[in-house]
């Protein structure tokens, strides 16, 4: 992949990261607008497995993706860690639901590497790349594919 | 945005206020001699002022005779107020008459110069004069003269009206007004300035200064002076600034009738009195006013301009300013070839640029009060013609519409409103009779009701006679007894849409012959709305139309679900029903597994809200239902639901982009608690469901999915202009553009010559209450065969081609030779019925027992015509084909599908030796019905036809391995007569035969 590796420039770059189920992801931290709490769901019947529902953000409606269902996890099982990272694309908020909301980190260029071969393709279509994060690999979602590919 | 010139006339603003002023009279008159000398003071007062403004009008537009009457009219009324005259009878029925030939000159102003008032004037003097002194009697005839300045000729005033401002303590002036600069300096009209002048006075006389006009010689002139006698009680410090003149053109004049001076001089002098020196630059009085030069053309009719709201423009200003901030930021960024900072100028840029759109869009809402704006005086004009007393209340002015929706309004609008005047006030002496006010009102309104924009046009009038309008209905044939009888008060008065049914016995030439209510209709269903009448004999009728408002907010009904709330948009809301817990199994009816409720006696086919979203239902015993009725557009069903909760306004929030394939879900709404409710779309809800429309008020669930509705070819063409029409082009044979000269009417009969023979030529006014083809417009005959006989439909162009899926409107404009509407191209169009057409019109000379008579008809057999099943789903195509059956003497069993044949044909197992059937049909389609027949030894040798639009040769084929005997194109009605007589004949010589 790699394919935005170059955007990731110079000095470095902060990350958002959260736990899907036990995996570590980040997204670049200035693509998150916030993060909240899962407050009241609406669910959307017929909608596509990964739609977990709809809220209320201060009037606006947001859908509320499961990334893992994305990633091939299990279902969703919100509880009172989970929480929603709400980003923005094409005038939309769309929230990401995360089990775990991790910390920001500063990660240096050309610590992004091209996800491992054996990364599975739905997961991988959806990554931009790899990271180291001490001992843990860090995934860094491709914010525009994830979205572009699950609408 | 064309400006009627008449209107413009100050002449008709005038006649228009006269007519207004007269418009109470009679009763005012009335009310004054029951209460004799106790006369209620504001009442005279009223009349007064009412003779008085029409005096002043006349003088000012010469209308001498006018002007005379009033005066005269005037004097008595004065006395009258004055306490110097009583209202007496006799008096009184003077005045009456008065008023009776001033309405009458009124009426007819150009004719005012050759009109004489003698009479009246006469005997009103004479009534004046008896009630005065006598000195001052000989007042009323005699005048007197006042010497104005710039003048030649002193201006005359009458000595009477100089005695009783006199008497009364007033000032009497010369007003000189200016009709060009003073116009164009204070913006009024000359008629209006006139109107000012009432409003503070009384006028005496109006005289124009005709030398001021100079000569064809001269330039043409800069100044028309009208020359006012003018009598206030206003002193001269005021008199001024309450006519807006300059002091210098205003003169006072004294006790004696001498001229004081000018009111400019006479301040100057009381100043200079006041304050004795060098008070500097007094101008000098007999300096001409320095006049703005008037603009060299009339500004143009159509107001180019908007008005904005300040708050819309401040948005709009803000948002043009974040737009520039982000324009800088992109600048920047590029030049700094920051992607990411890019990627968010352009996220913000897109986000403002939308915003900016929103707001302009808002710019598009005008206030309705503009569209309201042209029909007070339609009303007064209209009224006036009519010879009625009409007064129009206008409600809701401020409400904002979108421009498109104001210029669509504005015909069917002008049209409901010219209905009421014409048809729904009464007459002054029919409304005197029947105990209302001689004057009828007429209310204009408009509301939006969250969602929808409702206008109203209702009048006080006499209303629409739902038994009359359907007794006429019925004698014209339009309807039916049966249908007369089951329909509503509502749905009667829904009956003057039908072209041709004016609720007036008497024809005007104000609103048509009952034609254009069509083109009301017409105009409301293309802005999406909807059309109510409601109507009360002797009340009243008031035209409502709603038309759907693209608006964020609507009105919906909450309901909830296995726990979660939902919003039903209340337009899609027909009816609530709830059958209580144990009720349901008397109520809810079952089709095959499809759950259908009866409401008054339609079967409404059941969705339960909980099923179509994939959920668990609630099937307990103790459980009551809820059923919403919503209208689906084409169809009703029921939507079953746990609970109904309240009608809220909520406001639409679309759905992200990841839910947007839904079509169940017409977006998303945030309720009181916060909480996300979404928003049910009926008609996808249905789709989802497994209902179809196909054809039926309530439809039932389709066996596989949707049946395709067959579309037909359509030729369309006007009959009289404006009215459309429209014959199935497979019917036609030629079209022939003809010249009025080549038709011949020979022994009571219209025809042409036709490829050497004479053709006989219908007209749709011949059988149909519509209008006759104009000599105006193009001629058309269209040819078409009927059996074997050509005929020909007079027409008109234009001529145009449509191809639609007929779903006809067989109630609203049926009628002999129509077989319903529907819309076309936007426009109602009427299906004509040429069989049927053809059939009327030959009514007079071949008796009813048509049937076995027509040509190639078959013969009875011992007084029994056989009988042909026919199974079809098209109500279009059934209608057809039932009559081409009748034709050929057969009676028909129609069904609506295959499932429905097999039944009919079951219950009447020996008697149908024909099955004719459509192939493509829900439930039960052409193919499986014809094997069933196969397979069933009751019906051996039973002929089908089967009769369908698909004709390729693989059909074909699996038509004939299904079993049928002949395989028929629908469109082809002759060859389809052909193969029924055939196989009727073959089945009665040798039963079983196929052919």
């Amino acid at each position: 992949m790699g394919r935005k590796s170059s955007s990731v420039t110079g000095r470095g770059a902060l990350l958002a990261t959260f736990y899907i189920r036990d995996a570590l992801c980040a997204l670049d931290a200035t693509e998150v607008q916030e993060v909240i709490r899962l407050g009241p769901m609406t669910p959307v019947h017929h909608a596509p497995a990964e739609v977990l529902g709809i809220v209320n953000l201060r009037g606006r409606i947001v859908t509320i993706l499961d990334v893992g269902r994305r990633l091939g996890f299990p279902p969703a099982a919100p509880g009172p860690e989970s929480r929603v990272f709400i980003v923005e694309q094409r005038n939309e908020c769309v929230g990401f639901f995360v089990d775990r909301a991790g910390e920001v980190v500063e990660i240096e260029d050309g610590q992004v590497e091209p996800p491992p071969s054996n990364v599975p393709r739905e997961q991988s279509l959806c990554f931009r790349g790899v990271c180291r994060f001490g001992d843990a690999a860090m995934a860094l979602i491709d914010l525009d594919r994830f979205l572009t590919e699950s609408a | 945005m064309s400006r009627n010139d008449s209107h413009d006339d100050p002449i008709q603003d005038y006649l228009a206020e006269c007519h207004e002023h007269l418009s109470h009279i009679e009763s005012d008159l009335l009310a004054m001699e029951a209460a004799g000398a106790e006369a209620d003071e504001e009442l005279v007062n009223r009349v007064f002022r009412a003779a008085h403004s029409i005096k002043g009008g006349a003088g000012f537009f010469g209308l001498t005779a006018i002007r005379e009457l009033a005066h005269r009219i005037e004097n008595v009324l004065d006395l009258m107020r004055s306490r110097q005259m009583t209202p007496t009878p006799e008096a009184v029925s003077v005045l009456l008459l008065s008023f009776d030939k001033l309405r009458d000159l009124l009426s007819r102003p150009q004719d005012d110069d050759r009109a004489s008032v003698e009479e009246y004037s006469a005997q009103l003097a004479r009534l004046a004069a008896g009630n005065l002194p006598g000195a001052e009697a000989n007042a009323v005839t005699e005048r007197i003269a006042l010497a104005v300045p710039g003048r030649a000729a002193p201006v005359e005033a009458s000595a009477f009206d100089w005695a009783q401002a006199r008497k009364t303590g007033k000032c009497v002036y010369v007003v000189r007004y200016d009709l060009i600069h003073d116009v164009h300096r204070l913006g009024r009209t000359p008629y209006q300035a006139l109107k000012r002048l009432i409003e503070y006075g009384t006028v005496l006389e109006t005289i124009f200064n005709i030398e001021s006009a100079g000569t064809l010689d001269e330039d043409p002139p800069n100044t028309l002076l009208l020359d006012v006698v003018y009598a206030s009680a206003l002193d001269t410090d005021l008199i001024c600034s309450a006519l807006d003149l300059p002091p210098d053109r205003t003169y006072r004049f004294d006790r004696d009738g001498t001229l004081k001076g000018s009111v400019g001089e006479l301040e100057r002098r009381t100043a200079a009195e006041e304050r004795p020196a060098g008070s500097a630059a007094a101008p000098n009085p007999h300096e001409p006013p320095v006049a703005p030069r008037a603009p060299d053309k009339a500004p143009p009719a159509a107001d180019p301009t908007v008005r904005l709201n300040v708050t819309l423009l401040d948005s709009l200003m803000t948002l043009a300013g974040e737009l520039v901030l982000g324009r800088n930021q992109l600048t920047e960024a590029v030049g700094r070839s920051d992607e990411r900072a890019v990627r968010s100028s352009a996220q913000r840029i897109g986000q403002v640029t939308s915003e900016l759109q929103e707001a302009i869009t808002q710019t598009r809402m005008q206030p309705v009060g503009g569209l309201f704006a042209r029909f007070p005086r339609l009303v007064r004009d209209l009224g006036r013609d009519l010879g009625k007393e009409v007064r129009l209340e206008v409600e809701g002015a401020e409400v904002e519409l979108d421009k498109t929706l104001i210029e669509g309004l504005g015909d069917p609008l002008t049209h409901m409103v010219r209905n009421a005047v014409d048809h729904g006030i009464e007459a002054p002496q029919v409304r005197r009779a029947r105990g209302k006010p001689p004057s009828g009102v007429i209310t204009l309104r408009a509301a939006q009701q969250a969602g929808q924009v409702v206008l109203e046009v209702s009048d006080d009038g006499e209303g629409l006679d739902g038994e009359k309008i359907a007794a006429t209905a019925l004698d014209k044939g339009l309807i039916t007894r049966e249908q007369s009888a089951s329909m509503t008060d509502q749905d009667r008065a829904a009956l003057i849409l039908l072209p041709g049914l004016s609720t007036a016995t008497q024809v005007s030439d104000v609103s048509g012959r009952g034609v254009g209510m069509d083109v009301v209709k017409t105009n409301v269903d293309r802005l999406g709305g909807k059309m109510e009448i409601n109507s009360a004999v002797g009340r009243g009728t008031t035209f409502r139309i709603k038309l759907p408002l693209t608006l964020a907010i609507i009105p919906s009904l909450l309901v909830s679900d296995r726990g979660e709330q939902f919003a039903i948009p209340q337009v899609r809301v027909a009816e609530l029903i709830r059958i209580r817990a144990g009720q349901w199994a008397q109520r809810i009816g079952c089709v095959g597994s499809a759950e259908t409720l009866s409401v008054r006696g339609r079967l409404v086919p059941l969705v339960h809200l909980s099923e179509s979203l994939g959920l668990q239902r609630d099937d307990s015993p103790d459980r009551a239902w809820n059923v919403v009725l919503v209208d689906a557009g084409t169809f009703e069903y029921g939507l079953v639901v746990d609970r109904l909760h309240e009608t809220v306004e909520i406001v639409v929030k679309p759905l992200g982009h990841h839910l947007k394939g839904l079509a169940e879900y017409a977006g998303a709404t945030i309720l009181g608690d916060g909480r996300v409710a979404v928003i049910l779309d009926v008609a996808g809800l249905a789709v989802r469901a497994g209902l179809s429309s196909s054809g039926h008020s309530s439809a039932l669930p389709a066996e596989a999915g949707f049946a395709e509705e067959e579309k037909v070819s359509l030729l369309l063409f006007d009959n009289a202009p404006g009215e459309r029409c429209a014959v199935p082009i497979h019917m036609v044979s030629r079209i022939e553009r003809v010249q009025p000269n080549q038709i011949e009417y020979l022994g009571g009969k219209r025809t042409m010559q036709y490829r050497g023979a004479t053709l006989p030529v219908l007209a749709l006014a011949d059988v149909a209450s519509l209008g006759a083809v104009e000599e105006s417009q193009s001629w058309v005959v269209i040819v078409f065969e009927l059996g074997r006989e050509a005929t020909g439909l007079l027409t008109a162009e234009p001529l145009d081609i449509a191809e639609a899926a007929l779903t006809l409107d067989r109630r609203t404009l049926r009628q002999p030779g129509i077989a319903g509407s529907v819309i076309l191209k936007q426009r109602t169009t009427l299906m004509v019925e040429l069989s049927e057409l053809a059939g009327v019109a030959a009514r007079p000379e071949e008796a009813e027992i048509a049937a076995p008579a027509a040509p190639g008809a078959l013969p009875a057999r011992d007084g029994k015509k056989p009988t042909v099943l026919l199974a079809e789903d098209s109500d279009f195509f059934r209608t057809q084909l039932r009559r081409l059956i009748e034709s050929v003497g057969c009676n028909v069993l129609a069904a609506e599908d295959g499932q429905a044949a097999w039944e009919l044909l079951e219950q009447h197992a020996g008697e149908v030796e024909l099955v004719t059937t459509d192939i493509e049909m829900p439930r039960m389609d052409g193919l499986a019905l014809t094997r069933r027949i196969r397979t069933d030894a009751r019906f051996e040798g039973l002929p089908v036809i089967a009769v369908s639009t698909l004709a390729g040769e693989e059909e074909i084929a699996r038509g004939m391995a299904a079993g049928v005997t002949e395989y028929q194109i629908k469109l082809n009605q002759d060859d389809l007569a052909r193969s029924i007589r055939k196989a009727m004949r073959d089945e009665t010589r040798a039963p079983g035969s196929r052919s």
